[in-house]
């Protein structure tokens, strides 16, 4: 229930409309009560004999119903309007944290698991601020007012709602924790479903390739028909529940009945109709709340699911300290990239890096060498922190990166990524990625440099060229280009490629490699296997595997480890 | 509102949807059966005429069935739905090969797929069955009033046609601005799904705030179009509820007139006020679920995209025996352009003898991708025709064609299953002993055996755990544990350090020395074992030699 109940604060922020909800759907439920009673009245005095003025009866009735639609209209758009506004508010807080916190060190969560948390999870929360928080108030109010009804008409009438309490509350309660776990086994199922979707159209290639598209549609069929068996299950406990309430309702009413035929002293016979209205309109509200208990199973699963997105861990420490290190007068200006004496782990046992230091001088182009698994792209991570490292520091021009404001470091460090991701848009978006209102004059000299608009590149439309998910619809060549392109558009002082000329010809990559060399103030480093690329290079880095580390340590030779610097 | 398209969809569990029916008007039967009961006990007991319990007692009993048919209605509809989903999910999702790549948005596949379907599945067992009911319960309802009082019946009459009729009128607006609204929702759930695949990327370059502000900007779009779309609604709400409850106080209150003027008996009125609820309970039924149902009908867009999607590549091969190895491998004067542009290739002929290994070489954009392609049959050439084994390869069939032929892309895709899942891709058949042994050829074994749960572990999206390097190796530990005689590698070393690329095509080429290899490389490193090498430029073959490509060929002498 804490998890339902963080979520609750958000509310806050529409305190107005939240207030307009709670007040019309009171005056809502009143005049629909008020309409049922005054018809009971009616028709009890008309059975009884007694006169009644049937016309103003009709007018102030007829009046109250208007009221009743009126209210009703307006509640329910004050509280999509309020429920919608929390819904955006919490989407903005749970994207905030998760891109704070990716990428993981540690625990991987799929997109398609992350996505069901922003689109699915957060939706289910508009049934608690749209139809749950106001409505418990009203339906309180009528409650009250209908025990007070009641209790006028004959105290025993009460007791008709007695089994109200084991139905409502008891069984709810009771059922609680099946409620709970059906609740998460559905919200896992459906973000399962969902990492299953995603990734189907991610590989469609290879699955159409192995001829395995059937086989993954029998995956999808079979997490929808668990998921089916789940809801089946709900749906049983549910239907069981109202079906209860069914029964509640014509217990109410027959008990009514029997309340007046026992009770014949405390009821008049023109009340008759009056005690039964009340008795089966005041557990209207009473199985609202009922309900509202009943579907905590999934609200909760949906709340805890967004409250464990909200409290991941920033991969990197706040950058409060922001602004110091733009200060600091000690800055070596002329310094470049430096990794210093740093340690990394991903599961906090087993280091990747273990005393890492690495210097790379502006002007200067060196290749980072080792084996696959050494950790090369993790140093390059670091370099972008990505992530800050458990021990030791990166500096960038004499100014470590954790005191670097989040945007000076990013006009500073630029990198291309390994198998250089691309995002949906065209060359030209992906381009200006780190600098939207770069001059087109920029973003073409940045094309330029990376090759690209070399006629035997081949994009079609130039810079306006189409680009699919993950870059689909370019070769790897055109890619690698494209992210190189967006990696010198800003000019930076430190640039990393992550094995981003793997993919290039001998010639892009010689030309590449050239131009790097001929900056005089930038600090290059190159994750690099080619021979070429690497003799290109003013000088190599050989990171050691572990495994090689291994192999040191047997034969009793004293190497001092990831000891860099050139 | 009824869509053709959907009533085909539903067509499929006609049975079941007609049992939901079915039970709904029962239960509304049950409900009119309870009120005229009723009604006739409250006006006994008023009026203090006659034995009531009898009475009371049979309203027991048809409480008690009402109670249970409730209990059963919601598990049905369940199940009912649950067939509906899975046929239609399938149905969706064996289109996909037929949207073009560049179209291809899983986050909007996957909220069509998912989140339409749950809608549709709401259409198809709550709304359409509610229909039935709201054709029968009320007009019953109005009938047995009619015998009580013709005046009071005409008011529940006009009443319920209000009620049902007035929001039908914008109904059609409605979806208008649903279907608009249901695209901002997928549109967002795709920038969703790719921005949360990019953060590394976003936060790169400084741009997941920005990218923050994009999605907020989106999803305040979407509240927009939400709350357009329920104005309306909202509306038709609003009248539909003071049309039943106007409609029962005036039923009501005609009824009390005719039994001021003696023309009804007095405890009828009771009885009147009690069957006008139920003359409305089907149709505020109705409303809610046309509530639910309604996304269906706003998410047809996105699913009648996908089906009616047309493949690029028809799939009427009927050979079901794949190539015997050894195969060899021919391309005769193949031409392929990709649409629109003028890339591609132009008349190759490649002759692979059968057991042979190739190196394909050449600069960007020279055609290595599109030959690739062609071999896999992503594609079918313009002209010419691609033989794998002396059969041309339109002819197998799919199953037959994955298992003739099995190609290593550039970025292999890692799927979110077990590492031994996904090494069992191109044969499920496999046993542990042969993946691990591919495992070994391809130097992945001991990575995979430093995974938490060695090869049962789940591997994060596109193996996120794992170094890009390894990713590699695990893709091409995948492709050797198939049979296929033909093997295509599409620089599939690019991101490994030169002793394990040597260790491992080695491997490859020890373990398989009867497979036909075409190797796409830039390195020597990765085609050390080719029999011959072919050099492509601007989509032709312009030079070939024997043995592997040398350094200089392979540094710029091809062009």
């Amino acid at each position: 229930m804490r998890s339902v109940l963080r979520m609750l604060p958000v509310v806050a922020t529409h305190r107005r409309l939240f207030v307009e909800t709670v007040v019309w759907n009171v005056v809502a439920q009143v005049a629909v009560l008020a309409v049922a009673l005054g018809l009971a009245v009616a028709v009890g005095r008309v059975v009884a004999g007694e006169p009644v003025a049937l016309a103003p009866t009709a007018g102030i009735l007829a009046g109250l119903c208007a009221v009743a639609a009126g209210a009703a209209w307006r509640e329910s758009w004050v509280s999509h309007d309020l429920a919608y506004r929390l819904i955006g508010v919490l989407r903005g807080r749970v994207f905030a944290s998760l891109r704070r916190a990716l990428p993981a060190r540690r625990r991987h969560r799929h997109s398609g698991d992350l996505t069901t948390t922003v689109v699915a999870d957060i939706e289910t929360l508009e049934w608690l601020y749209a139809h749950t928080i106001a409505q418990t108030v009203g339906a309180g109010l009528v409650l009250g007012i209908s025990a007070a009804a009641s209790a006028t008409i004959s105290p025993l009438l009460l007791l008709v709602w007695v089994p109200l309490l084991v139905v409502g509350v008891v069984v709810p309660r009771a059922t609680a924790r099946r409620a709970r776990r059906d609740g998460e086994a559905l919200a896992a199922g459906r973000a399962h479903l969902r990492t299953q979707v995603i990734d189907t159209v991610r590989g469609l290639r290879e699955l159409s390739g192995a001829d395995a598209l059937g086989a993954q549609l029998g995956r999808v069929a079979t997490g929808t028909r668990t998921l089916g068996r789940l809801e089946v299950r709900e749906a049983s406990r549910l239907g069981a529940e109202r079906g209860a309430e069914d029964l509640l309702f014509a217990g109410a009413a027959l008990g009514a009945i029997c309340v007046a035929l026992l009770d014949g002293a405390a009821v008049e016979p023109s009340n008759v109709p009056l005690a039964v209205t009340v008795a089966v309109a005041g557990l209207g509200p009473a199985a609202q709340i009922a309900d509202l208990l009943r579907n905590t199973g999934t609200l909760r699963a949906a709340a805890a699911r967004i409250t464990d997105v909200l409290d991941l861990a920033p991969a990197v420490g706040s950058d409060s300290a922001a602004g110091r290190g733009a200060a600091n007068s000690s800055a070596d200006h002329e310094e470049g990239l430096v990794l210093d004496d740093v340690t990394f782990s991903y599961d906090g046992a087993r280091p990747v890096l273990t005393g890492l230091s690495l210097h790379v001088r502006p002007g200067e182009v060196v290749a980072l060498t080792g084996a696959s698994g050494a950790g090369k792209t993790t140093a390059a991570r670091l370099a972008l922190r990505l992530w800050d490292p458990d021990a030791g520091s990166v500096r960038v021009d004499g100014v470590d990166v954790r005191t670097l404001p989040d945007d000076t470091l990013r006009r500073l460090v630029a990198v291309v990524p390994q198998s250089s991701p691309l995002l949906r848009g065209t060359v030209r978006t992906n381009i200006v990625l780190g600098d939207p209102d770069a001059p087109d004059a920029v973003v073409e000299r940045a094309a330029h440099d990376a090759g690209l608009l070399r006629p035997d590149v081949g994009l079609p439309l130039g810079l306006d060229t189409p680009v699919g998910e993950h870059g689909h619809g370019l070769s790897g060549g055109q890619r690698a280009r494209v992210a190189i392109a967006r990696a010198l558009l800003r000019d930076p002082r430190v640039l990393v490629l992550d094995e981003a000329t793997a993919s290039l010809d001998h010639e892009a990559d010689a030309a590449l490699m050239e131009l790097l060399a001929a900056s005089q103030h930038r600090a290059t480093l190159v994750v690099a296997h080619r021979k070429a690329t690497i003799d290109a290079a003013d000088r190599e880095l050989h990171l050691p595997s572990p495994a090689e580390q291994a192999v040191s340590r047997q034969d009793q030779r004293v190497v001092p480890r990831n000891r860099l610097f050139g | 509102m009824l869509h053709r398209q959907l009533l085909r969809i539903a067509g499929a569990a006609r049975g079941g949807i007609a049992v939901l029916a079915g039970a709904g008007v029962l239960l509304g039967a049950l409900h009119v059966a309870f009120a005229v009961g009723a009604g006739a006990a409250v006006g006994a007991v008023v009026r203090g005429t006659g034995d009531v319990v009898p009475t009371l007692a049979a309203l027991a009993v048809v409480a008690t069935a009402r109670a249970v048919l409730t209990a059963a209605q919601a598990p049905l509809a369940a199940r009912v739905g649950v067939g509906v989903r899975v046929r239609l999910r399938t149905r969706l999702l064996d289109r996909l090969p037929a949207v073009p790549v560049a179209e291809r948005d899983s986050g909007r596949v996957a909220a069509t797929v998912l989140d339409s379907v749950d809608g549709l599945d709401a259409y198809c067992t709550r709304y359409l069955p509610q229909l039935v009911v709201v054709a029968v319960v009320p007009a019953g309802v109005v009938l047995l009033v009619a015998t009580y009082s013709a005046a009071a019946a005409w008011v529940l009459a006009a009443a319920a046609v209000v009620a049902v009729l007035l929001p039908r009128l914008g109904d059609v607006r409605l979806v208008r601005h649903g279907r608009r609204r249901w695209q901002r929702f997928e549109e967002l759930a795709g920038d969703y799904v790719e921005a949360l695949q990019s953060v590394p990327l976003l936060r790169s370059f400084g741009a997941a705030g920005r990218t923050g502000d994009r999605l907020g900007d989106r999803a305040e779009a979407l509240r927009r179009s939400t709350m357009d779309q329920l104005r309306l609604s909202l509306v038709d709400t609003g009248v539909s509820v003071l049309a039943m409850q106007l409609g029962t106080v005036l039923a009501v209150v005609v009824a009390l007139g005719g039994v001021i003027a003696g023309e009804l008996p007095a405890d009828r009125a009771v009885v009147v006020l009690l069957l006008a609820r139920e003359c409305f309970r089907p149709v505020s039924d109705l409303a809610r679920h046309w509530h639910a149902g309604y996304l269906g009908l706003t998410a047809m867009d996105g699913i009648e995209r996908l089906l009616s999607a047309r493949p690029a590549v028809p799939d009427d091969g009927t050979r079901d025996a794949p190539a015997t190895s050894p195969a060899g491998v021919d391309l005769t004067d193949v031409t392929y352009r990709y649409p629109g542009t003028g890339v591609g290739v132009s008349d190759v002929t490649l002759r692979v003898a059968p057991g042979e290994t190739v190196a394909v070489i050449g600069p960007s954009g020279s055609g290595k991708s599109t030959l690739v392609r062609l071999l896999e049959r992503d594609v079918d050439p313009d002209r010419g025709t691609v033989h794998v084994g002396g059969v041309d390869l339109r002819t197998f069939d799919r199953t037959a064609r994955a298992r003739s032929v099995v190609v290593v892309p550039q970025d292999p895709v890692l799927f979110a299953w077990t590492v031994a899942d996904n090494l069992r891709l191109y044969r499920p058949e496999a046993t542990d002993a042969e993946l691990e042994d591919a495992a070994r050829a391809a130097e992945v074994h001991d990575v995979v055996l430093a995974l938490a749960q060695g090869y049962d572990t789940v591997l994060a999206e596109d193996g996120a755990q794992l170094s890009g390097g390894q990713r590699q190796r695990l893709a091409v530990a995948r492709a050797l544990v198939s049979r296929a005689p033909v093997l295509v590698l599409d620089e599939v070393t690019s991101a490994l350090d030169p002793a394990t690329e040597r260790r491992l095509v080695g491997a490859v080429a020890r373990r398989d020395a009867h497979r036909t290899t075409i190797v796409v490389a830039h390195r020597p490193g990765a085609c050390v074992h080719a029999d011959r090498w072919v050099g492509l430029d601007g989509g032709r073959v312009v030079t070939t030699g024997d043995g592997p490509p040398t350094a200089q060929v392979l540094a710029g002498a091809v062009r």
